[in-house]
Parts: structure tokens; C-alpha cells; sequence
């Protein structure tokens, strides 16, 4: 079972929720299914597919108004408080769709039942999505997500086979009770799960509606439409979305009604339309799972982008050549099972390219707006060709909404590059998850931008360009990067050189050796490097030209190669060219300090020997040099794996206490080198409470290079090791909670750190208020502590409860304005565990209020106990306070 | 003289420093050069270019915005801080400082206090969270009236 959970990427102790999604969507999946082939064949057959143009009208108006008022009062209740009400309705709708079909000769109630099903499919699955996003954090939703929408699909070719089997033989008019029955099955899991574990986590408690939140909904179209006038690539979206809703329902209409001739019995019908249901689906997932992504790999996004409207495209001329029941069934094929392979993960794609802000206002334009215009429009459009002489004209419309979709999505591609540009020139937002397919193929007004960028002076928006320049181009991009590193400055060459040999090809070489011709030495050497990294044989006698090079620079390609041979006569050379340099003057040393990698190449000796040369030129070199140098010199000892030197040890203490947090970082990615573990340790500790990020992030890195496991240390140093300072702390509580740490270890660091707070807290009641220095100093540094600690256990506690509401706590709380402070104390009455809703209100209260804080634990016997408490703890700076109040105590000054 | 802990809690009253963690500003605490005063001395005009801030730690300081003999718009004491808007503004000094008893001050320059803020971002976290507060709280008085 582990096996198969590791292979789905579902982690310890998620197995039972990802089961409940996974169940519950098979249900409404089934459950739709029986719907979709009931609600179709009772309404071509019991009222007739002429009458289908009316439904799209309806269904225009009803979706409209039904998403807009969804959108308003979505989140006003938990998302499964909206699901019990939503699936409780349709139990009861469709028990009285049942009645009325079954006992009745009502002829309205089927296009009646016909529009409910076109709605409740749409909501179904909306709110689904959304009920999903409410109950996993980010990190389970990028994993699971797609698993347990594939629930969905499971449920749809399940419900398709059994309509298709079982529907016929109980008549069709017995669907809504089957289908009722998978509900109430849906209603009943998601009760009893939520009895048993609670309203969904990440639902947030509404806050008081300002004004009418209908109108509230219908502002944010309104803003969408806004921005889809400005975007170039909205508004080709949103023409393709729109023509492609009326290609899709033309498409419907026509081949239903092929299939409504074909088949002349209800129950050929029924069955024809459950194995459609069915086996589009499941062609429909296995493409995804297995085809969808490599196509769009290999093509690139704005060609895969077009394989659903063109092959939409081929089925309506097919229909037009030969209208029968084959050709239909090839176009509906096309339709249910093209569109979830390539159309919805292409278009998503498009949409990547977009800011968040921009994204979510345009969808709400897509489904309120334009999807309805264009049913209402396409209804209409069907019910005036019904009326003329030649029927064949509605596929003729259909053809030519094809041909528009088609030509909208060609433009949507070209728009594209547009606005990736315009997004790489502002620089504004770079966006970070588009696939290398979605660079592929673009065209020729992104390769200018980008050379325009590779021209920058500055040295990050010129490495950055060349990399997508590199990456979208591959071949195209070689000449121009090798005409930018001949006018680059020295510090841009030497990366582009890299740059551009990274990428694999081998043809630069022989260009680079002429660049390397007119040269100075610096970009000699560069180059000599990389020749000779990925060509030797090409240019035999260039390992002796660097080796007899009087710039030691130019050496050090040579004595690489030399040395990377391992044996022999340009081995020897190669050796004692090395040492010449390890002995020679500071700026030959300072050539070779970053030679670490040729270790694999000497024998066991060789290596004891070349180390111990370096451990003295280290030092050497780090007692004479200025920051700059040294931050240099750390880098390359940084990358000495096993050094550990005594000598080294003092220099990199002293540098972790510089002014300059450049020198503080490197020096911390040096501590490896100390040779006493606990060293080790506490200066880490050390180095986690720096006030600069970076020396933090160093300290973090060298954590995770001393153990295997980043996540194992960081919850064994919070949970056992002497406890550090906060900031410290947080450090390592932000990175397992990064590395999507499980719940229950989040909920053993809440605990912990509130019996540590708890013991703060006693520590605090042992001082007065006023007093002598060193009295209030101690006391300011527990208060101190203690806030500290009560925002470190509320960030532990952030994954566990409902997004955003940790925030608003830990931002008011920080305020220290009375009425902020007292909201945090009413948000924490939202977080569903109880108990550290309690604990941390119980220690809110006596934080910020003094009375409170009377009568509360007496832990320590007297304030020395206090001090001694201080004194003994892991936190340097409590030791440092603990020490100095002790001592005016002991002065008997403060007796 | 004060040692680091009493440096460490004066910072610690003033309105720019009270939000940063004492362990924080003991490196700002390094930092404080004394300096003493006497009656009479004046430690800058108005309209001089700000290059310091000032924490009392004994005596009293009048500030003036005319040179009118003992008209003062505030008088400061032990624990009291002055001139730190300039460190972050800039702006020439809005008001005189003039010594009214003798008087030994904590000070801290401006090329020291962005050298710290460089070394250590945190303070400037803390600085402008203090700033927000003050600022917030002037809009709320604001809105009162």
C-alpha cells in the first residue's frame, strides 16, 4: 500500500482523505453521467431536437444568472455546508423531475430536466474544484489535485457503461432515482466525513459583507471585460472561447440530431449515448495521462494549441461530405475527448502568461459573460436556419465558427509572444511556470526582443536574455551570443562563454578559440577552460600552450586538463605547475583556489598532501586580503568537501562577526571546516538568528549539507536540541513547512513551543514592573521572547488552520493597537483546534495584560531561579542578559 | 558611562528603536559615541543639515524654534532621544537643540545607522515598523478631530 501511495505521491496519513475525494467524485461522476444520457434522451425523444436552439437560449440566461449569483455566495458558508445544499436541492428536484416524468404526461418537464442537467453539471464540477481547494494547502493540491479529479472520470465511464447496461432494461424515465441514489450517497460521505474531522481547513470565516456582493460580482466582470479590452491576448481568447462555444453547440445539435434519426427506439438510444459517455472518457484520460503532455512537449503550446480547432474543423467538413451516423460519431469523439487533451491544458498554458490579478478577473468574464452570449447567440443563429429550405446551412454555421476559432486561436498565438514580451521588457512579472514548450516555436519578433535584451549592459538582464535566448532558439541563438561575448565586458563574457557551451554544442568551439585569439588573458583562460572541457582532442597541443603560459591564469586551464589525465609525463607537469602557483605570490595562489574538483583525479597521498599546501594557503591568504577577497576565498574553501582545519577555524569565527554580511555568509558556508561538532552547532544556532537573510539562508544551506535530511534535522533541533533563538528557530520552522512537513509534526512543534512559552510566562511573573537595569532588562527580554514564541507557534500552527487567518492574527497581535490586538484575539476563535485556540488566547491574555498574568504558575522559586533558568537556556542572547543580571545581583545591587 | 545593557534599553524607549528586539540593537548599541555639553552650548540650529541623533542620558536639552531666550517648544531629559527623523529624511533640521543644564548625550550618526541597516536589515524592518505605527496612530488622532 505504502508503494502504490508513493508511486500516486500521496504521503503518510493523507491515504483516507485523498480515498474520500477520490469515492466522492466517482459518485457525482457516475451521477452525471446517467444524467447527461438520460437528460438527452429524454428530451430527443420525448419532445423532440428541434426545440434544442430554445434550450440554448434558456441555458444562456440560467447559466448567466446562476455563476454570477454562485460567485456571490459561494464563500459565505464552508464549502461542504454549500455542498449538502446544493446536492440536497437536486435529491429533491430531481425526485420531482422523477414523479413528473414517470407518472405524469407533463410534456414540459423535459426540457425542464434537460436545462437542470446543463446547470447542475456545470455547478457540480465548479464547486467540486473548489470544495477540493478548500481542504488541501498548497502544496497537497499540486500533488493530488489531479488525481482525485480523476475520480471524476472513473465516475463518468462507470455511470456511462451502467446507463448503457442497465438503463434500457429499467427505462430511462428511471434514471433521476439512480442518479438521486449516487447523490444521497455523496450527501452521506460527506457527512459523516465532516462530522468526524471538522469544517474544511482552509475555509475562511466571511467577513461582513460590505454592500451588495451580486453587485460585488457583476463589478468584477465588469473589471474583466476591462482588462480583456486592453490585452490583445484576452481578447483573442475570449473571440476563440466564443466562437468555439458556438462551433461546440452546433456541433451538438447536428450530430444529435443524427443520432435521435439513427437510433428510432429510446432504448438503442440510451444505450448508444452511456457507451459514448463512457468510452469518450476513457479515451479521454488515457490520452491526457499518456499523450497530451508529450505532444504539447514536442509541438510546442501555440501549435498544440490549434489541434482542437482544426480537427474540429475536418469533422465538420466530414459531415458536410457525407452526414451520417459514422461521421458524427467521429465529430463527437473529437469533442469530448480533444478538448480535455489538448484545448483545456494549451489554453491554461496561454493563460499562465498573465498575472493572478488579471487571470481570475478574465475567467470571471469567460463564464458569466461570454460563454452565455455565445449560447444565446448560437440558440438563435440554429432557430432561424431551422426555418430555411436547406437544413444543411447549420452545419455551414458550425464551419464557419470553426474556421473563426481557429483563426482566433492562430492569433491568439501570435498575441502571445507579444505579451510575454511585453512582460519580459517591463520586467515586472517574470512568469516562473511556463514549460519549455511554451518558448518553442515562437516567432520572429521574440528572437529581436530577446537579442535586444542580450544587449543590455546590465550584466543580469543580458544573462537573463541569453538564457531564453538559448533556450527558446537553440540553434538560431549561437552566432548572435558569440558576436555579444566579443563586445562584452569580462564579467558578462566569462558567463555567456558558459552560457553558450552549457548548451551542448560543439560547433562554438573552434569560434571561441578565434575569439580566444584576440583576447586578453582573462577571457583566454575562459575559454582555454571550456575548450578544453569539451574538445581536448580537437586542439592536442593547447594543454602545453596553457601549461607554458606566463600568465598564471592561462595555466590554470592547462594544469586542469594536465591534471585530469591522472598519470603520465603532462600529468607530472601538470602537478608541478600546480605547486609552482600553490607557492607562488598571492595572485597566483588566488588562481588556483578553486581547484577542489581535480581532488577525484590524485591518489590518496597526492590528496593528504595537496590539502594540507591549501589549509596553509588559505590562511594565508585570509589573513592578508580585504572583504572582497575574502568572500572569494570562503567560496573556494566552501567547496572543499572534508576539510577541517584548527587554523582555518579562528579566522572563520572572527569573519561570521563582520559588519559586512557578504564576508558573515561566506564565512558561515565555511563552518564544515571546524573540526569540534558542537562548534558546529551553536555557531549555526548563530548564524540562523543573523539579522541578514542572507547569512541565514547560508546557515540553513550548511544544515542541510552536515545531515542527509534538511527535514529530519530542522524537526529534531526544534523539538530536542537546546533551544536557539527565535529567529533561529524560525528559520527552521519556515523551511520545514517549505518542505511540506506533515501535520503531526507541526502540531508536536505547537505543543512544544507552548510549554516552552508557558515556562517564559512564569519567568516573566517573577519581575516587577520598574527596578533597577538589569531587572528590566531581563524583563524586556522575556516579553520579548515570549512574543517571539507566540508568533513562531502561530506560524506553526498557519498550515493546519484556514489560509490567511494566522496572518491577520499574527499582523494584529504585532500592532500592539488595543483593538487590532483584540481582533487577532477573535480570529484565533476561528482556528478549528480548540485547544490551541485556548492555549494561545489563555497566553495572549496574559502577555498583554498584567492582571491576567496574577496568580498564574509559579514555576521558579525565587528570581534567581529565573536568571539561573536564563543562564542554562540554548537562546545566546537570554545566556548573555542571564549572565549580566546574575552579576548585579551578585554585586548585591540589586539585592 | 552607561554599559551596553543600559545603551541597549535607552535605544529601546526611543520612539524609532522601540520596536526592535533588544538583541538587534545592541549592535546599534556598539555603535553610540558619548558626548558631553554644557549650559548654554547649542547642539545644532534649525535649518543645519541633520548628520546626528541624540539620546540624553543626563541633564536637559531645550528646542527652539526662534531664537527667542526661553521660549522653548519642548525640553527633554534623561531617556528622551532627538533628531532622529533626520537620519532617515534627510531634511534640514526643523528646530534648534540648546543645552539647558549640563549634559551627556548617547549619538548615533547617519552613516552608521545605514552602515548598521546594510549589516543587519532587521533594524530597518524595525524602524519602519515604528514609523508606521507613529503614523498611524497621527491619522487616528487625526480622524478624532
Amino acid at each position: 500500500m505504502a508503494g502504490i501511495g508513493s508511486l500516486l505521491l500521496i504521503k503518510p496519513g493523507e491515504g483516507r482523505q485523498v480515498s474520500h475525494f477520490v469515492l466522492l467524485l466517482i459518485c457525482l461522476g457516475a451521477g452525471m453521467a446517467i444524467g447527461r444520457g438520460s437528460a438527452d434522451v429524454l428530451f430527443l425523444k420525448r419532445y423532440g431536437i428541434e426545440y434544442l436552439p430554445v434550450m440554448y437560449l434558456l441555458l444562456s440566461v440560467v447559466l448567466a444568472i446562476s455563476f454570477t449569483l454562485y460567485a456571490a455566495f459561494v464563500d459565505r458558508i464552508s464549502s461542504e455546508q454549500f455542498f449538502y445544499f446544493l446536492l440536497s436541492v437536486e435529491v429533491l428536484v430531481l425526485l420531482a423531475f422523477w414523479y413528473a416524468i414517470a407518472f405524469t404526461e407533463i410534456r414540459s418537464v423535459y426540457p425542464a430536466y434537460y436545462i437542470f442537467y446543463e446547470l447542475v453539471s456545470e455547478l457540480i464540477l465548479v464547486h467540486a474544484s473548489f470544495y477540493i481547494s478548500q481542504s488541501l494547502d498548497t502544496m497537497q493540491s499540486k500533488r493530488l489535485t489531479s488525481l482525485i479529479l480523476a475520480g471524476y472520470q472513473l465516475g463518468m465511464i462507470t455511470g456511462g457503461l451502467f446507463f448503457a447496461m442497465v438503463m434500457p432494461m429499467i427505462g430511462v424515465e428511471h434514471a433521476m432515482t439512480v442518479w438521486s441514489g449516487l447523490l444521497l450517497i455523496s450527501l452521506s460521505m460527506l457527512f459523516s466525513w465532516h462530522r468526524r474531522h471538522g469544517v474544511s481547513p482552509f475555509f475562511k470565516t466571511p467577513s461582513r459583507a460590505r454592500g451588495n456582493r451580486v453587485v460585488a460580482a457583476i463589478q468584477e466582470v465588469k473589471k474583466g471585460v476591462v482588462f480583456v479590452r486592453q490585452s490583445p491576448l484576452l481578447m483573442n481568447a475570449s473571440f476563440a472561447l466564443f466562437f468555439m462555444v458556438l462551433m461546440f453547440y452546433v456541433l451538438t445539435y447536428s450530430v444529435n440530431k443524427i443520432y435521435s434519426e439513427s437510433f428510432t427506439s429510446e432504448a438503442g438510444l440510451a444505450m448508444f449515448f452511456g457507451m459514448l459517455v463512457a468510452g469518450t472518457n476513457l479515451l479521454a484520460v488515457v490520452l491526457q495521462a499518456f499523450v497530451s503532455g508529450r505532444v504539447i512537449e514536442a509541438i510546442g503550446v501555440r501549435k498544440a494549441k490549434l489541434i482542437y480547432p482544426v480537427l474540429t474543423l475536418l469533422s465538420y467538413i466530414l459531415l458536410l461530405l457525407s452526414p451520417g451516423f459514422y461521421t458524427a460519431l467521429v465529430a463527437s469523439v473529437n469533442n469530448s475527448t480533444m478538448m480535455p487533451a489538448f484545448r483545456n491544458p494549451s489554453r491554461q498554458m496561454f493563460f499562465n502568461v498573465l498575472p493572478d490579478y488579471i487571470k481570475g478577473r478574465a475567467r470571471a468574464t469567460s463564464v458569466a459573460l461570454v460563454l452565455p452570449a455565445a449560447l444565446f447567440i448560437g440558440g438563435a443563429l440554429i432557430m432561424y436556419l431551422q426555418t430555411t429550405e436547406n437544413p444543411s446551412l447549420i452545419i455551414y454555421l458550425g464551419f464557419a465558427c470553426a474556421v473563426m476559432y481557429s483563426l482566433f486561436c492562430f492569433r491568439m498565438g501570435k498575441v502571445y509572444s507579444k505579451t510575454l514580451i511585453e512582460n519580459l521588457k517591463q520586467k515586472l512579472y517574470l512568469p516562473e511556470n511556463i514549460s519549455k514548450a511554451a518558448y518553442r516555436g515562437n516567432n520572429e519578433t521574440l528572437f529581436s526582443e530577446l537579442l535586444k535584451g542580450l544587449a543590455s549592459e546590465d550584466k543580469w538582464v543580458c544573462l537573463s536574455y541569453a538564457e531564453l535566448l538559448i533556450k527558446s532558439f537553440p540553434e538560431e541563438s549561437v552566432l548572435p551570443i558569440m558576436l555579444r561575448i566579443e563586445s562584452a565586458p569580462p564579467t558578462i563574457a566569462d558567463h555567456l562563454i558558459r552560457l553558450v557551451a552549457g548548451a551542448g554544442n560543439k560547433f562554438i568551439v573552434s569560434d571561441l578559440m578565434l575569439i580566444a585569439e584576440k583576447g586578453d588573458d582573462h577571457l583566454k583562460s575562459t575559454i582555454y577552460d571550456v575548450v578544453l572541457e569539451y574538445a581536448e582532442h580537437d586542439y592536442p597541443g593547447l594543454i602545453e600552450t596553457c601549461l607554458s603560459a606566463e600568465h598564471s591564469r592561462v595555466r590554470v586551464p592547462g594544469i586542469k586538463a594536465a591534471v585530469r589525465k591522472g598519470h603520465g609525463e603532462l600529468f607530472q607537469r601538470g602537478m608541478e605547475a600546480w605547486y609552482e602557483l600553490l607557492h607562488g605570490d598571492w595572485a597566483q595562489q588566488m588562481s588556483v583556489i578553486e581547484m577542489y574538483p581535480l581532488m577525484e583525479h590524485l591518489s590518496e597521498t597526492k590528496k593528504r598532501e595537496v590539502k594540507a599546501v591549501y589549509e596553509r594557503v588559505f590562511a594565508a591568504l585570509l589573513t592578508g586580503e580585504g572583504d572582497a577577497r575574502r568572500v572569494v576565498i570562503y567560496r573556494a574553501i566552501s567547496h572543499w568537501q572534508g576539510l577541517q582545519s584548527e587554523a582555518l577555524s579562528g579566522l572563520i569565527i572572527n569573519d561570521m562577526r563582520s559588519v559586512e554580511p557578504e564576508l558573515r555568509a561566506a564565512a558561515t558556508n565555511c563552518l564544515p571546516v571546524l573540526p569540534d561538532e558542537q562548534d558546529r552547532k551553536k555557531y549555526i544556532w548563530m548564524m540562523l538568528a543573523d539579522g541578514h537573510a542572507s547569512v541565514r539562508k547560508s546557515a540553513l544551506s550548511v544544515l542541510q549539507s552536515m545531515y542527509q535530511s534538511l527535514e529530519q534535522v530542522c524537526l529534531e533541533w526544534l523539538m530536542t536540541e537546546a533551544v536557539g533563538s527565535p529567529r533561529a528557530q524560525k528559520v527552521l520552522l519556515q523551511s520545514l513547512i517549505e518542505l511540506g512537513i506533515e501535520r503531526a509534526c507541526l502540531q508536536q512543534v505547537v505543543d512544544k513551543k507552548a510549554v516552552y512559552a508557558t515556562e517564559l510566562l512564569a519567568a516573566i511573573n517573577a519581575f516587577d514592573s520598574g527596578g533597577e537595569v538589569a531587572m528590566v532588562m531581563m524583563r524586556t527580554v522575556l516579553e520579548e521572547r515570549l512574543t517571539e514564541m507566540i508568533d513562531l507557534i502561530l506560524l506553526a500552527a498557519e498550515p493546519m488552520v484556514a489560509e490567511g487567518s494566522i496572518a491577520v492574527i499574527r499582523a494584529g497581535l504585532s500592532s500592539k493597537d488595543a483593538s487590532s490586538v483584540a481582533d487577532a484575539h477573535e480570529a484565533l476563535q476561528s482556528i478549528d483546534d480548540k485547544e490551541l485556540a485556548v492555549l494561545l488566547s489563555d497566553m495572549i491574555d496574559r502577555r498583554y495584560d498584567r492582571a491576567a498574568r496574577r496568580g498564574y504558575r509559579k514555576d521558579f522559586a525565587d528570581r534567581k531561579a529565573v536568571l539561573q533558568w536564563c543562564v542554562d537556556s540554548g537562546d545566546a542572547w537570554m545566556q548573555e542578559c542571564g549572565h549580566y543580571a546574575m552579576n548585579a545581583t551578585d554585586k548585591g545591587v540589586y539585592a | 558611562m552607561p554599559d551596553l545593557f543600559e545603551k541597549v534599553l535607552l535605544l529601546k524607549s526611543s520612539d524609532i528603536f522601540n520596536e526592535i528586539n533588544t538583541e538587534d540593537l545592541r549592535f546599534v548599541a556598539d555603535a553610540l559615541e558619548e558626548e558631553q555639553f554644557f549650559k548654554g552650548d547649542r547642539i545644532f540650529e534649525k535649518n543645519d543639515r541633520g548628520d546626528f541623533m541624540y539620546i540624553i542620558i543626563n541633564g536637559e536639552i531645550g528646542i527652539e524654534l526662534d531664537k527667542k531666550q526661553g521660549d522653548y517648544v519642548a525640553t527633554m531629559s534623561s531617556g528622551d532621544c532627538f533628531g532622529e527623523m533626520n537620519l532617515l529624511d534627510d531634511l534640514p533640521r526643523s528646530a534648534s537643540a540648546v543645552v539647558l543644564d549640563d549634559t551627556m548625550v548617547l549619538k548615533l550618526s547617519r552613516a552608521q545607522l545605514r552602515g548598521l541597516i546594510m549589516s543587519c536589515p532587521e533594524l530597518g524592518l524595525g524602524i519602519l515598523k515604528s514609523l508606521s505605527l507613529k503614523l498611524r496612530e497621527t491619522t487616528k488622532r487625526a480622524i478624532k478631530k
